[in-house]
């Protein structure tokens, strides 16, 4: 595995990432049940056998993840957002679970996919965020992120769940995003035809207020715990993602 | 020749007996009042002390008797060459098997055989005489000055006697020098200067030869720089720091057990990429502690991108410094010496590092705690360029570059700059040097990260070979900047055959640059980037070449392939993204060709530089490299106003430029980017021998290749042609 080729993986991975793009939406009824016991979901499914993970080929971008469950979150004292070069404030969104694909979840040095969220408000305007993540998810296959509800946009509280739609988009640096980038992000989902969540589960219809962004860090931190233990990094229950033996 | 300042002090400190003494028993035996004659004043003085212990005493037994009478009666009638000064020289080498037969050197390996040489054609000897070989304890110049008294660590000096035959016949390997020690506590090496003491009276004296004479060490024994040092390590597994940006608080740290014996530590931050963790540099904390420092692993705020990515490097630095009294129990408090600090980063975080430094000297940012003063050494290992030279430049910091040649991910292709570390490194007007691992990829600089190899089968070095190169080479460099320890800056530019840490494989290929920042120690050739002509030196120098398909350009692969293509003369050339300026020269050639710099007489005196160099690589998957499939040597040519020309082959000193890594992808054949490395030539070796080259007028520089002075066929990127001191 050590010696594998990148080359010889990429159009396999091309090809799985764009039939998924096409269908994990169809499958998130069988994501849903899954998802009711994550620790025996991961990792085999995305690396099989006992040799270390790959880094998979290069995603393709407007690929679907599928929505687990979305937290609609308010918190008291704004904070400036490091996933928009703008660093607009910020004082409500979405704390949302996502299960996607590892081709997609990889971590990069590189540009990584922007992780897009877009929607509806209650007055009928489409609305379209650059999704802050946590957590890469490479292994568990779930990534834990906050939709933000940025100052130029709409509060979470005039947001519905309705049309919503969470698309990879481009490969880019989140810190490079600006409103125009966006835009473009949105026209070609457009294009393409990335299509809204069939099902979405609301934990609490009411936002859960917090203090601020730390406490939105901890939120995020027990879903980390809960969907992708790999990934803490608190002291004492650090995980490696891959065998001591490399 | 080197008349050292210590000179006059050493003589003014011997005695007149001593002079005697010396003269007679040194260069001219039987000259016994030195007035360069074997005559009847001296048979007169070695009767009048018949019978002592001293003066008169040529065979060195102890006793004035009949055997110096012997002596003296087979010279008489000698004349004897005028007595010489202390002459500071280099004795320390590798032998070669070909002119100049030796390699001037200043560090070895401990337990490796040690050599030194004298050149006849340089320093005047007699052949047929004996002197005495010491191996001292390093000594600077005012310890010279007031102890001249000759001490072999080995505990006896070595006899030596001058043949016939040039160099080659004056080569002798230093008794027991496989066992001299590099212990030298947190040094990862010892020092020792080497003396011949030419007129065997024990005494560094007229007429000795010495390597070391001055502050530097002649010799530099080194421990394996792989190798744990001296100190136990004590760890903390993880501390929350105070002001860190919400989720990037938690970091490692590493000290010396021992820390509250020890003055204050320099200060070493570890900023980890994206998708990696601040656990997964262990090997690498503990192994730096071990060597004396105080080591923090942060975790990073990578997945935003650089900037954040930069906070965090500073924020945590700066948090170490405020939190030392509280941290680890207080363990390192007022141990952290924040006047030296070293930022070395992986992957966005090796980005982060430079943004980092960039955004204090750019004012945008103000630490606490710290200054961009104190920064002393950058090292990214695999680094992304997202930003491009406004914003990730490290300046003129101290500067060392790590890839892997297997990268998957930071991995150079043509197709987007994003992935060229070297632009980092192009960027950098400071001293800066790179090491360009074969066979490594982007984790395997980690414990944990995914597979990212790509690279022929076979060729992988894993985890363990990538990070014995990181652990040796980032010691190095932070021994050399922070601690002054110049004999570890031999592992920058020297091949590994010569020069090898035990701990890497000898059959990992490494390829390294070495280029010091623009100083009076430069006298540069040619930079290719002042003048675009390729006639004209960027020194105002005339070029003329044979050579074929000369470019001169931006150091730009321009066609996103690495296919060869003639329309991208500078195809493989991954150093200057669309925001650098960068250029080099590439030429090819398929037989006995060259092109040559006129040196103007502004910068033609070059009798105090040492070395004449250049960064040169083979241009990747041309046809001729293609057709070498090997390594490329070439000569250098100096000519002086007299026209005395004279030639240095690489492959004399075991030099070659590397057959760039057989890696496949971007395009069609074989082999990744140029790889550039620095060989540097010592300016004495075209010297060797009395070939009476006058260095103090060298009128032209010329780079020969094919025919009897390289490699028959090939492709060269080159930069950097120029002088440099030591």
């Amino acid at each position: 595995m050590k010696n594998q080729s990148m080359a010889s993986n990429k159009l396999n991975n091309f090809l799985t990432a764009n039939v998924i793009a096409y269908s994990i939406s169809a499958l998130s009824a069988i994501a849903f049940a899954q998802a009711a016991n994550p620790v025996q979901n991961n990792p085999v499914q995305n690396n099989p056998g006992p040799a270390l993970p790959v880094l998979p080929a290069t995603p393709s971008i407007n690929t679907v993840p599928t929505i687990i469950s979305l937290q609609p979150i308010t918190i008291k004292e704004s904070y400036a957002t490091d996933f928009r070069s703008e660093h607009q404030q910020v004082s409500s969104g979405w704390l949302m679970v996502i299960r996607g694909d590892s081709n997609i979840l990889a971590p990069r040095a590189l540009a990584e996919p922007l992780l897009l969220a877009s929607g509806t408000g209650a007055d009928g305007s489409v609305w379209i965020e650059s999704v802050e993540w946590f957590n890469h998810g490479f292994i568990s296959g779930y990534r834990v992120c906050f939709i933000p509800s940025t100052a130029d946009q709409k509060s979470v509280a005039d947001r519905t769940t309705q049309g919503l739609r969470v698309w990879f988009g481009s490969p880019k640096l989140p810190e490079s995003v600006d409103a125009k980038a966006l835009q473009s992000e949105l026209m070609e989902a457009d294009r393409v035809g990335i299509v809204a969540a069939s099902a979405v589960k609301v934990e609490d219809s009411a936002p859960k207020v917090l203090a601020n962004r730390e406490e939105i860090v901890s939120a995020a931190n027990a879903l980390i715990a809960r969907w992708a233990p790999d990934e803490i990094q608190n002291e004492g229950v650090s995980v490696p993602v891959a065998p001591a033996s490399k | 020749m080197i008349y050292l300042p210590l000179r006059l002090s050493v003589v003014a400190a011997i005695t007149s007996s001593v002079l005697l003494h010396a003269t007679a028993q040194g260069a001219c035996p039987g000259d016994i009042n030195g007035d360069l004659r074997v005559d009847a004043i001296d048979l007169t003085i070695l009767l009048a002390n018949w019978s002592g212990t001293s003066t008169g005493d040529l065979n060195g037994d102890g006793f004035v008797d009949g055997a110096d009478l012997t002596i003296l009666i087979s010279l008489w009638g000698q004349t004897c060459p005028p007595p010489q000064p202390t002459t500071e020289i280099r004795l320390a080498c590798f032998p070669l098997t070909a002119a100049p037969f030796a390699s001037f050197v200043q560090t070895f390996i401990a337990g490796t055989t040690v050599t030194i040489a004298v050149d006849p054609g340089f320093t005047p000897i007699q052949v047929g005489a004996t002197a005495d070989f010491f191996v001292v304890a390093a000594r600077t110049t005012n310890e010279w000055a007031a102890n001249d008294l000759l001490t072999d660590v080995r505990g006896t000096s070595q006899p030596i006697t001058f043949a016939a035959g040039g160099i080659s016949a004056n080569r002798f390997t230093v008794t027991n020098g496989s066992t001299l020690s590099g212990d030298g506590g947190l040094s990862v090496g010892r020092g020792y200067d080497l003396v011949i003491d030419m007129d065997r009276n024990g005494r560094f004296s007229l007429g000795d030869l010495i390597d070391g004479g001055d502050d530097r060490a002649g010799l530099w024994i080194s421990r394996d720089p792989t190798a744990t040092g001296p100190r136990a390590v004590t760890t903390l597994s993880s501390y929350t720091a105070t002001g860190a940006t919400a989720n990037f608080t938690l970091a490692r740290l590493w000290y010396p057990t021992t820390i509250a014996s020890m003055a204050p530590c320099p200060l070493v931050v570890i900023s980890h990429g994206n998708g990696h963790q601040y656990t997964w540099y262990d090997y690498l904390g503990s192994h730096l502690a071990s060597w004396g420092y105080i080591v923090i692993s942060h975790q990073n705020n990578t997945v935003p991108g650089i900037e954040t990515a930069s906070t965090t490097t500073l924020q945590h630095t700066s948090a170490i410094i405020a939190q030392q009294a509280t941290v680890a129990s207080g363990a390192i408090n007022g141990k952290i010496d924040a006047s030296r600090i070293t930022w070395i980063g992986h992957s966005r975080g090796g980005e982060g590092i430079v943004r980092g430094y960039d955004r204090i000297f750019d004012a945008t940012y103000t630490p606490t705690g710290y200054g961009l003063s104190n920064i002393k050494f950058l090292c990214p290992i695999s680094p992304t360029d997202f930003l491009g030279v406004n914003s990730a430049n490290p300046h003129a910091a101290n500067f060392m570059l790590l890839w892997g040649a297997a990268d998957g991910d930071v991995s150079g292709t043509p197709t987007s700059s994003i992935a060229w570390s070297f632009d980092l490194a192009e960027r950098s007007v400071g001293f800066r040097n790179t090491v360009y691992v074969h066979g490594a990829d982007h984790n395997d600089f980690n414990c944990c990260g995914v597979n990212d190899f790509v690279g022929p089968s076979g060729t992988a070095i894993l985890n363990a070979g990538a990070q014995a190169v990181a652990k040796a080479f980032i010691l190095a460099g932070i021994k050399y900047h922070i601690e002054g320890e110049t004999a570890m800056k031999e592992f920058m530019w020297r091949p590994s055959s010569t020069l090898r840490p035990t701990g890497v494989a000898a059959t990992t290929t490494l390829v390294k640059e070495l280029v010091p920042a623009a100083s009076a120690s430069v006298k540069s050739i040619d930079t290719f980037q002042t003048q675009t002509s390729t006639t004209l030196s960027s020194c105002g120098g005339a070029v003329t070449s044979t050579v074929t398909n000369v470019s001169e350009a931006l150091s730009r692969d321009t066609d996103a392939s690495f296919s060869w293509s003639t329309a991208n003369p500078h195809n493989g050339s991954t150093r200057a993204s669309s925001s650098d300026t960068g250029r080099m020269i590439a030429w090819d050639w398929n037989s006995a060709q060259n092109m040559e710099w006129a040196v103007p007489v502004s910068i033609g005196d070059v009798s105090a530089m040492n070395f004449i160099e250049v960064r040169v690589g083979q241009g990747t998957r041309h046809p001729n490299t293609v057709a070498l499939a090997g390594g490329a040597t070439f000569s250098i040519v100096l000519r002086d106003a007299a026209g005395i020309e004279v030639r240095v082959s690489s492959s004399a000193q075991g030099e070659a430029v590397n057959r760039p890594y057989q890696r496949t992808g971007d395009g069609s054949g074989a082999g990744w980017q140029n790889e550039l490395r620095t060989i540097r030539l010592r300016l004495r070796d075209f010297q060797s021998g009395g070939t009476g080259i006058n260095l103090g007028q060298i009128v032209a520089v010329r780079i020969e290749v094919g025919g009897t002075a390289g490699s028959a066929t090939g492709r060269f990127i080159i930069d950097d042609l120029q002088f440099t001191k030591e």
